[in-house]
């Protein structure tokens, strides 16, 4: 076969050379935008032109497949040949898929060339083979290239539907790990397999309707497929909940701790938020799909947040176990928060304003203020929700005198303007920190601080900011080397940095990695923990650094008791406050949740598989006896 | 199928021989789309070693039945057998042994003549014959560096056959191959399908509406008559199945008015003194029905031409229908 072979390369070579020239171009003629800023905050521009060229080739490949040789009556010819179906697609798929390895090694040239050491992403890797399938399957279902093109997109968003179709159908979330993974190998897949069948069954040497019909089929059959196999999977495996991948919140009083299970189906997960009360079996709210509880101030309600696709969150009440839906009147509305006053929420939109929003009646929402402001990402408050910071496209913010101010309504639709927050008493306080930095800061997040403030993730860099001051200070991300036992570190006046020398500091390669980090109640300390098992315990009062290396620190987040004596590192060790050394327990752990009070911890058996049992073993672990004494029910 | 003898009360010796095995065989054969049957319960044989001419019509159903016979297209009823075996079941394995130039002569456009021969020998493997194809090329004067896409009708028609007959086949089947072809590059395309079909136990089908190509090249006719059984049958038998009539009159028959013929009469000419009559009917139920209705002077009956004959036998299928 390798004359036609060599004939399909050919062929599709007319369609493949154009975008594997500007790949080949790219590098040199982007060459000095590498660093040209996107936006404030997004770090240096990554270039996608490659990757956009890139799937536009991968497309440009599925259509050249078989339009233009049904169009031209190539395939009438090759089907009055002994040349079989299967290896006539097989060979059209080799001469699509060599000159794709070309375009893909031109993209990664390109890439690498433009924005340095090349960081492969998942779209990149798997969005051109969906580009190519989607392609494919119009090419196959049509007799004209041009024609082809334009069914590639609908296509393309139809076999995504595959995937997406039965999370819409079940309310489910695509799971983490998985979800690009799914979302674009899963419809791949789906969407090559149609255009084999419609190749195979469709008598393409024809004219008619006949491969449309079957590859729509194909890829209907398999969403309902997928939609149907996952309801199923979901009403036979309600008792299938498994990881918990939130940390629990604990109410101030220390009373009641909200955790979120995730139940893990055939597509994706769900998650539901437990209540877990001392000496009662656990309360499992009933709305699927929330997470991250948050206790109301009077510890009466939780907020939990739902699903961002349909609603922005819903508020239960522990008492009745009520669910309400909030209706925040925006599509766009997520990241709910209480507010200073309890009743009172706060919405992030998504693109352009923050909604302070005032859920006062079921099912009602009253717009309360509407603050213009660039594309917000986070936000965050101060423990007495007095103080809000958010992160826009422009810095950081800090938002102040919200308890104070009565807020007038506004219209449906209405947007106040800049000026009206002066008179409102809102103030609003542009906060210092270096452009420079910015530029090279990717997925920078906030945490809350308690009073200390604000940690700010820079590019996997440490520093804490304080509100009340501006302040910036530098934490330390990783010693240079394990400081002996006992030794002290201040991280007093004389250690602080200025936010102008910040930058300095900040180097990708040494401090790319994964925090997880706790403060202790009334900002006394702060542990952090980084995935390479580094801990470092700051006592923030006293000044000094402790660090360890923990085993296995991702099974849980640091949890300080609520009377700050101790902290539950995410290895399951315990760390005491005034011995500033490990506690031995004579039991390990399990898998560390949360404490219950100032002497019990909640842990979850560290059984794999996630199956019911492992939900139904959190236990009570008593600190002083140093094992687990009381099991708790599960939640279904 | 209504055999000729059932259509004709012309006498024919049958035939002594043992029958020969057929290469196609095809009964009850019929294809649907919506509602409408374009080819209906045909039965069709082409034995092994004959040159049988698929005759009907336009939009008869002749290209149907071709796609139907090499499984390029479901039968909607009936069953096909192409050498002994299933069709739909062997899938392009089929074209192994059976070579098929269609009506719309599609090529690889992209590929020169040698290119194009080249990818097909080795589709093909060791069966294909590059040393007829590069006789035949020479002698169908197709230059081997032109493109596809830039060969006439008659030059790709040629093309094909040369293609096919390379790739020794045990059937050639030709959907309207000469349709669109002068005559000289006709004469030429007929002489390479005759000089295939000579070849012992090579069978040819070819679909024609082209009566002269018959004459000259096929042995038997089958002839699609819509909404009606097939006639077939040796050509001879065909063609001598028809009787042409010479009606000469007495006196003058006005235009508009209707001449009332028996079954399987049609006027080809009429003149207000005259009229030319083919009739694969009795000779005496014509002229009982003619002295009835016209004032005769005479009645002369002659030998029908082939393409007489095919005109009364698919437009007496017509008349039967009306």
């Amino acid at each position: 076969m390798k004359a036609l072979l060599l004939r399909e390369l050919k062929r599709q070579g007319f369609y493949a050379l154009g975008p594997c020239a500007v790949l080949l171009a790219s590098p040199f003629l982007a060459r000095g935008l590498t660093h040209t800023k996107v936006s404030a905050g997004q770090g240096p521009a990554v270039l996608w032109a490659p990757e956009v060229w890139l799937l536009l080739l991968a497309g440009l490949l599925g259509v050249a497949a078989v339009a233009p040789e049904r169009g031209s009556g190539a395939q009438a010819f090759l089907r009055r040949v002994p040349l079989s179906l299967q290896r006539s697609f097989a060979l059209r798929l080799a001469a699509g898929g060599l000159w794709l390895g070309l375009g893909l090694a031109l993209a990664i040239g390109a890439l690498a060339l433009q924005a340095g050491p090349l960081r492969l992403n998942s779209s990149f890797v798997l969005a051109w083979p969906m580009a190519y399938a989607a392609g494919l399957v119009s090419s196959t279902v049509t007799q004209r290239p041009l024609a082809a093109i334009g069914l590639a997109i609908p296509v393309g968003a139809l076999a995504t539907l595959t995937y997406f179709g039965p999370l819409l159908v079940t309310g489910l979330r695509p799971r983490d790990g998985a979800a690009v993974v799914g979302l674009l190998l899963v419809p791949t897949a789906v969407t090559l397999g149609a255009a084999f069948l419609a190749y195979r069954h469709g008598r393409i040497h024809l004219e008619g309707l006949r491969p449309f019909a079957i590859s729509l089929s194909a890829l209907l059959g398999f969403s309902l497929l997928g939609s149907g196999g996952t309801a199923l999977a979901r009403s036979a495996h309600q008792s299938v909940v498994f990881e918990s991948l939130q940390p629990m919140v604990a109410s101030g009083r220390s009373e009641l701790s909200l955790v979120t299970l995730t139940g893990t189906y055939w597509y994706g997960w769900e998650q539901r938020v437990v209540v877990l009360r001392p000496d009662q079996e656990p309360l499992a709210l009933p709305r699927a799909g929330a997470r991250s509880p948050q206790l109301s101030p009077d510890g009466r309600q939780v907020l939990v947040r739902g699903d961002s696709i349909t609603t922005p969150g819903a508020l239960c009440d522990l008492e009745s176990g009520e669910v309400r839906e909030l209706n925040l009147g925006y599509s766009e509305a997520r990241d709910v928060l209480w507010g200073p006053n309890g009743p009172a929420l706060v919405s992030l939109a998504t693109a352009v304003s923050l909604r302070v929003e005032g859920a006062v009646e079921p099912g009602q929402a009253r717009k309360l203020l509407l603050i213009p402001c660039d594309e917000i990402r986070t936000l965050s408050s101060d423990d007495q929700g007095r103080v809000y910071l958010l992160q826009a496209r422009s810095g950081l913010q800090r938002l102040s005198g919200l308890d104070t101010v009565e807020l007038p309504s506004v219209e449906p639709g209405q947007k106040a303007a800049q000026t009206s927050l002066e008179g409102l008493g809102v103030e609003v306080e542009q906060l210092p920190f270096p452009e420079e930095l910015w530029t090279k800061v990717r997925g920078l997040r906030i945490s809350r601080g308690g009073e200390l403030g604000l940690v700010l993730f820079a590019r996997g860099d440490l520093a804490l900011l304080e509100i009340k001051t501006g302040r910036l200070q530098r934490l330390p991300s990783e010693p240079a080397k394990k400081p002996a036992a006992g030794a002290r570190s201040d991280l007093s006046a004389e250690r602080r940095i200025s936010a102008r020398d910040l930058a300095a500091f900040v180097d990708p390669r040494q401090v790319l990695g994964r925090y997880r980090l706790s403060f202790g109640p009334g900002g006394r300390g702060v542990v952090v923990e980084r995935d390479t098992g580094w801990t470092i315990w700051c006592d923030l009062e006293q000044g000094f650094t402790r660090t360890s290396l923990e085993l296995r620190p991702d099974r849980g987040l640091p949890s300080w008791a609520a009377d700050g004596h101790a902290v539950l590192l995410g290895s399951g060790r315990v760390w005491e406050a005034e011995q500033r050394a490990p506690r031995a327990l004579e039991a390990r752990v399990g898998r560390p949740l949360s404490w219950l009070g100032s002497k019990t911890l909640v842990t979850e058996g560290l059984t794999s598989g996630g199956r019911a049992a492992d939900l139904r073993s959190l236990t009570l672990f008593d600190l002083d006896a140093g094992r687990g004494t009381q099991p708790l029910g599960g939640a279904k | 199928m209504m055999s000729l003898e059932e259509v004709t009360a012309q006498e024919t010796a049958p035939v002594q021989d043992p029958p020969a095995p057929n290469a196609i065989q095809a009964s009850g054969l019929g294809r649907r789309f919506g509602k409408t049957w374009v080819v209906r319960s045909l039965d069709l044989e082409v034995p092994e070693g004959s040159v049988t001419a698929l005759l009907g019509r336009n939009g008869i159903g002749k290209s149907t039945t071709i796609q139907m016979l090499l499984g390029l297209l479901p039968p909607s009823e009936g069953t096909v057998q192409i050498l002994g075996q299933d069709p739909a079941r062997l899938g392009p394995k089929l074209f192994q042994d059976v070579g098929y130039v269609s009506e719309k002569r599609e090529l690889l456009e992209d590929q020169k003549v040698a290119g194009l021969a080249k990818i097909v020998a080795e589709i093909y493997g060791k069966r294909y014959d590059t040393d007829r194809f590069e006789e035949l090329r020479k002698r169908f004067e197709l230059s081997p560096s032109a493109r596809c896409k830039t060969l006439s009708k008659g030059q790709r028609a040629r093309l094909l056959l040369a293609l096919a007959i390379a790739a020794r086949p045990r059937l050639l089947v030709l959907d309207e191959p000469t349709s669109g072809l002068d005559v000289v590059v006709r004469d030429d395309f007929l002489s390479g399908i005759a000089e295939f079909a000579s070849e012992e136990g090579q069978a040819v089908l070819l679909s024609t509406h082209m009566i002269e190509d018959v004459g000259r090249i096929c042995d038997r006719g089958l002839i699609m008559r819509a909404g009606r059984p097939a006639l077939s049958g040796e050509i001879e038998d065909l063609r001598a199945s028809v009787q042409r009539y010479l009606v000469r009159l007495t006196g003058v028959v006005a235009p508009g008015v209707r001449i009332p013929l028996p079954q399987g009469a049609v006027i080809l000419e009429r003149d207000p003194r005259a009229l030319t009559i083919v009739s694969s009917g009795a000779p005496e139920h014509l002229e009982a029905a003619l002295d009835q209705a016209l004032p005769l002077a005479g009645i002369e009956r002659q030998p029908a031409s082939l393409k007489e004959a095919f005109t009364c036998l698919s437009a007496a299928a017509r008349e039967e229908e009306a």
